[in-house]
């Protein structure tokens, strides 16, 4: 079955009905205007954000269901996600932000890094691995924003707007990058964009909000 | 375009300046610089010294060590209890030193609430010690740890945390590896404040501790004593501490003085 989230999703006053299911494999884009709730479905299923009601589940493990009061931590979910703000961390160096998740499972810093190097290879920033997230270009900051998340292999990965901070120019690039990094990749994936040509190049199912 | 100031204003400004930099400036003038080195170096100066140094240091120590998770955790709460903790914690803010002094010889005395069994179980006498003295010292100087630092902790960027979740770590490690780097510029402000303000501390240790040189005798007490037996002695000592005051200040500067935020 996979994702499936149904119910009240909303942060504050705003709120909005959800109906989602994502299976394994499958690369749902979700679209829709500005202030849709887009982005707090995703952090609704990261465990960042609660669900107002309904039930959000994962492989039929009941991770938010307000009513029972069950509600599975971010920690313990092991969501992969990019966010629209990246949020890296300034003080670690793009190597340390991408080994990050690998010590929290647990890792040696020597098996993190090298693992984290691995995964900075494979979106080209092998090079930059010692800077910070502030000596090095937006398109970059993107692509350890994408390793970051990968290196987990999450069982569930939600990418929000995960361009719109890189220029057009870089953008085409990523849009490359992308499939062939998802690709062979078994779990569900969710994104959230308001380019028609990001969700064309990437998503196998749409779900427009109005 | 630049700010234009009445007349009147300046005045009251300088008026203002002037009353703190010159009794400040008149140590400097009065002090018997000739002689200052030989004072410095006598065995009651020296002594004084290091206790203010040694009991100062490990004070600002501990008032980051308790501080740290006590800012966390009023920075990152909210309600009616949190509103009353943080008032407790900053209290020997606006309490007169000498006050808190007799408040720790209540609870830590041979016969204080606390105190009294220290000593009844296990002999423990803590007044007039130098234990004593960085107790009084941690008393006064911790709320200005803890407001610099629940202050930082507060401007800390939630979402970054939120990312680290994400990626599974715990709320321990959330806290070590981002919330706490990101505030270091404030611990280390907090920790040089604190550590200003135990150096300083006077009334609380003297009420605590006494004044027995080279035991719990520290550089304000040993003004103090001294300003009427030898005047000199006790401007050389100030002028130490003016030193040491202004370097503390340098030191701050960017992070506290510019006015604005890292």
């Amino acid at each position: 079955m996979s994702l499936v989230l149904q119910g009240q999703v909303g942060r504050g006053e705003f709120s909005r009905e959800v109906d989602v299911t994502v299976q394994h494999g499958e690369i749902l884009a979700i679209v829709g205007a500005n202030g849709s709730g887009k982005s707090t479905v995703l952090q609704t299923i990261a465990g960042i954000a609660a669900l107002k009601s309904g039930r959000l589940s994962f492989d039929n493990v009941v991770w938010d269901e307000p009513i029972t009061k069950i509600f599975t931590p971010a920690q313990d979910r092991h969501c992969g996600v990019v966010f629209q703000d990246l949020r890296l961390f300034p003080h670690l160096s793009l190597i340390a932000n991408v080994a990050y998740g690998l010590r929290a499972t647990g890792l040696s810093k020597q098996e993190a890094h090298a693992r984290a190097a691995e995964e900075l290879t494979l979106v080209g920033l092998d090079e930059l691995a010692d800077r910070k997230p502030g000596q090095v270009s937006g398109g970059e900051r993107q692509r350890v924003a994408l390793a970051r998340a990968l290196v987990l292999r999450p069982p569930v990965l939600l990418l929000d707007e995960p361009f719109a901070s890189v220029d057009v120019s870089s953008r085409q690039g990523l849009r490359d990058l992308l499939p062939s990094l998802v690709q062979g990749y078994q779990g569900s994936v969710v994104l959230v964009s308001h380019d028609p040509e990001d969700v064309q190049a990437l998503a196998t199912n749409i779900l427009a909000f109005g | 375009m630049k700010q234009r100031f009445s007349p009147v204003v300046l005045a009251m400004a300088a008026i203002a300046v002037a009353f703190i930099a010159l009794p400040i400036l008149a140590i400097l003038v009065r002090a018997p610089w000739s002689d200052a080195w030989d004072i410095v170096a006598q065995k009651t100066t020296r002594d004084a010294l290091l206790v203010s140094l040694q009991t100062s240091v490990i004070a600002a120590c501990i008032a980051s060590i308790i501080g740290i998770p006590l800012s966390w955790v009023l920075a990152r709460s909210s309600g009616r209890g949190i509103s009353v903790l943080r008032t407790i914690s900053i209290v020997p803010i606006v309490l007169p030193p000498v006050v808190g002094g007799i408040a720790l010889l209540a609870a830590f005395g041979r016969r204080g609430v606390v105190g009294q069994y220290l000593y009844d179980w296990w002999g423990v006498s803590l007044p007039f010690t130098r234990t004593a003295v960085v107790m009084a010292q941690v008393f006064v100087a911790l709320p200005f740890f803890v407001l610099a630092v629940e202050a930082a902790f507060r401007q800390n960027d939630r979402h970054l945390e939120e990312a680290a979740e994400t990626l599974g770590a715990s709320p321990l490690r959330v806290f070590l590896t981002v919330a706490l780097p990101l505030a270091r510029p404030a611990i280390i402000a907090g920790f040089a404040l604190s550590w200003a303000r135990s150096l300083g501390e006077f009334g609380a240790s003297i009420t605590f501790a006494g004044s027995f040189p080279s035991k719990t005798q520290t550089l304000p007490m040993a003004v103090y004593e001294l300003v009427s037996v030898d005047y000199q002695l006790s401007l050389v000592l100030s002028l130490l501490m003016v030193a040491i005051s202004v370097a503390v200040l340098v030191g701050l500067r960017d992070r506290w003085m510019s006015g604005d935020e890292q």
